[in-house]
């Protein structure tokens, strides 16, 4: 079953990323929005973050990259979801650009909240079997 | 030594994902370099992001040019209760919002956005890509948004 869960988070990250990495003045105006960053590092992290979706996506998929892909693709479903909820407490009537866009307002970012959480124990679950599978003596890097 | 080979085992693996993580950190860096130079839509570095002007409804109320209104607030905002003949542009800022108020506007329109209340970015936001991307010139943000429009009715009455 853990290739399911593998190719389900490889596809909703490359997803995320390419949308993002379409229009990165858009994503940079969404970073923006959460008023956490100085412009120039939001402009920065547009470019970067939809590339590092989509190759951790891709890496998720690859055993001999597998390891490092969830352990990023892990920090990153944190990072998103503490910014989202910090800007759920803030009250700030923006929208999560995690998929290039999205609903604005509250309701809106408690779902994004949700499905960042989902995310995370995800790829947590994923990342604590491949370490199992890793830990064990007869494991084998190249097994799929 | 047993114990010491105990020990090693999650060192090795830890090193073994820091490994594979900078690579796919490193693998990331090309594309988004090349993409900060030659993206279509890449934004501008400087710090300066354009802010974008804010008029008071009742500067609003005095203009002869025709006015177009952008609702950039959520739907359900938007489907209880709008500013009379506001356009929705859409969750998400997107495409078809885009064509939508390309559509709507004329020469010599000017457009106002508003979302719900001060804090709110996203007028700031959809302005600026409508400056960018449409590259309509005459557009503002209604100061304090959709709160104080309805500040200004209630005053009305």
């Amino acid at each position: 079953m853990g290739w399911v869960g593998r190719i389900v988070l490889a596809a909703v990250f490359v997803c995320a990323g390419a949308a993002k990495a379409l229009d990165p003045a858009a994503f940079a105006d969404a970073i923006d929005s959460y008023r956490l960053l100085p412009h120039p590092a939001g402009v920065a992290l547009a470019l970067y973050l939809p590339w590092l979706e989509i190759t951790g996506g891709l890496g998720v998929v690859w055993s001999r990259t597998r390891l490092g892909a969830l352990s990023l693709l892990f920090l990153l479903c944190l990072m998103f979801g503490i910014a989202v909820a910090s800007a759920w407490i803030r009250d700030l009537d923006i929208a999560c650009g995690c998929f290039g866009g999205g609903a604005v307002g509250a309701a809106a970012l408690r779902g994004s909240l949700l499905r960042s959480a989902a995310l995370a124990l995800l790829t947590g679950a994923l990342l604590w079997a491949e370490e199992t599978r890793c830990a064990r003596p007869d494991s084998s890097a190249g097994s799929m | 030594m047993q114990a010491r080979t105990s020990t090693e085992k999650p060192t090795v693996l830890w090193r073994r994902g820091a490994r594979q993580a900078a690579l796919i950190l490193l693998v990331a860096l090309v594309p988004a370099v090349l993409a900060a130079w030659f993206h279509p839509r890449r934004s501008g570095w400087s710090q300066d992001q354009p802010v974008i002007p804010e008029v008071e409804w009742t500067a609003v109320r005095q203009w002869r040019a025709p006015v177009l209104l952008v609702d950039v607030r959520s739907t359900a905002a938007y489907e209880s209760e709008h500013i009379p003949g506001a356009l929705w542009l859409g969750e998400s800022i997107g495409y078809d919002g885009m064509v939508a108020v390309a559509r709507a506007w004329q020469p010599g329109t000017r457009v106002v956005v508003y979302c719900d209340s001060p804090r709110c970015d996203v007028a700031q936001a959809a302005a600026r890509r409508l400056r960018r991307e449409l590259g309509l010139q005459d557009v503002v943000v209604l100061k304090g948004g959709w709160s104080a429009w309805i500040e200004a009715r209630r005053q009305r009455r």
